[in-house]
């Protein structure tokens, strides 16, 4: 026997209620939020202008002949000052910049 | 303390129950949480990969060791670049060196007698424009790309 409510069988409870009503909209509310920020969230950080620089020096080269310049340039950063003590300046040009 | 090293029991200061366990033999065995890395750089692995390729493109079609460096330059950042750049070796007249130091927001480009000779300053000079440009906008690797790019183009393909 159904409990009534004004006379009318209310088979329906207030958890259903707020179970149908509440729950899922939130549900897939937060899904549909998790879908839009994921990407940004899952991104590695960026660098930004203006922010510290507190990544390890590195130094990038394709030659294959000479891997002196394929190293972490920690290694190098002494062995060049040693260097370049002895060796005279290699520098003919260039440029530079600033921002 | 490296991995693999014998740790010295100094004093007792070693409490069980935190991950310290003494072993039978003396050996104390010790765990400790590990810490994530922080990332190397702040690129994205499909970033690195065509600035591998750019640098490698650009050197082997012009016969000119381009390498970038990145990162602190010191207090003179050109002559902290001129020592990189002497730091080459017996390749440094074929070499330009783009050193860019994000934090002191300089970039240095460096090149040899050869190399000087078929990249002219004022070409240089246009490159480090063009990535001056990106680097406003906090674009590192794209700004590295298009003077990669300019630069090469400037000295022209291998002969």
């Amino acid at each position: 026997m159904p409990r009534l409510i004004d006379g009318y069988p209310c088979p329906v409870s207030i958890v259903d209620t707020i179970l149908v009503y509440v729950l899922i909209p939130a549900g897939i509310y937060g899904l549909i939020a998790l879908l839009t920020l994921w990407p940004r969230l899952a991104r590695a950080p960026r660098y930004r202008v203006g922010q510290e620089w507190e990544y390890a020096p590195v130094w990038w080269s394709a030659s294959s002949a000479d891997q002196h310049g394929a190293h972490a340039a920690d290694h190098s950063d002494n062995h060049v000052a040693d260097k370049a003590d002895v060796a005279t300046s290699t520098a003919r040009g260039g440029a530079r910049g600033n921002w | 303390m490296a991995t693999g090293d014998v740790a010295k029991q100094n004093g007792t200061h070693l409490e069980e129950g935190d991950g310290v366990a003494v072993l039978p033999t003396g050996r104390v065995s010790i765990a400790r949480s590990v810490k994530p890395h922080k990332p190397v750089l702040p690129f994205s692995s499909s970033q690195l990969a065509s600035l591998d390729e750019a640098l490698t493109i650009a050197s082997r079609s012009t016969g000119i060791d381009f390498s970038i460096y990145l990162g602190e330059l010191g207090e003179n950042t050109r002559t902290k670049a001129e020592q990189l750049h002497a730091g080459v070796g017996h390749r440094a007249s074929d070499t330009v060196i783009i050193a860019v130091s994000p934090g002191q927001r300089v970039v240095e480009v460096v090149t040899g007698e050869e190399s000087g000779r078929r990249i002219a300053d004022r070409g240089c000079k246009l490159a480090v424009m063009s990535m001056v440009a990106s680097f406003k906008e906090g674009d590192l690797a794209g700004g590295l790309l298009s003077g990669l790019r300019m630069l090469a183009d400037q000295a022209g393909a291998h002969h």
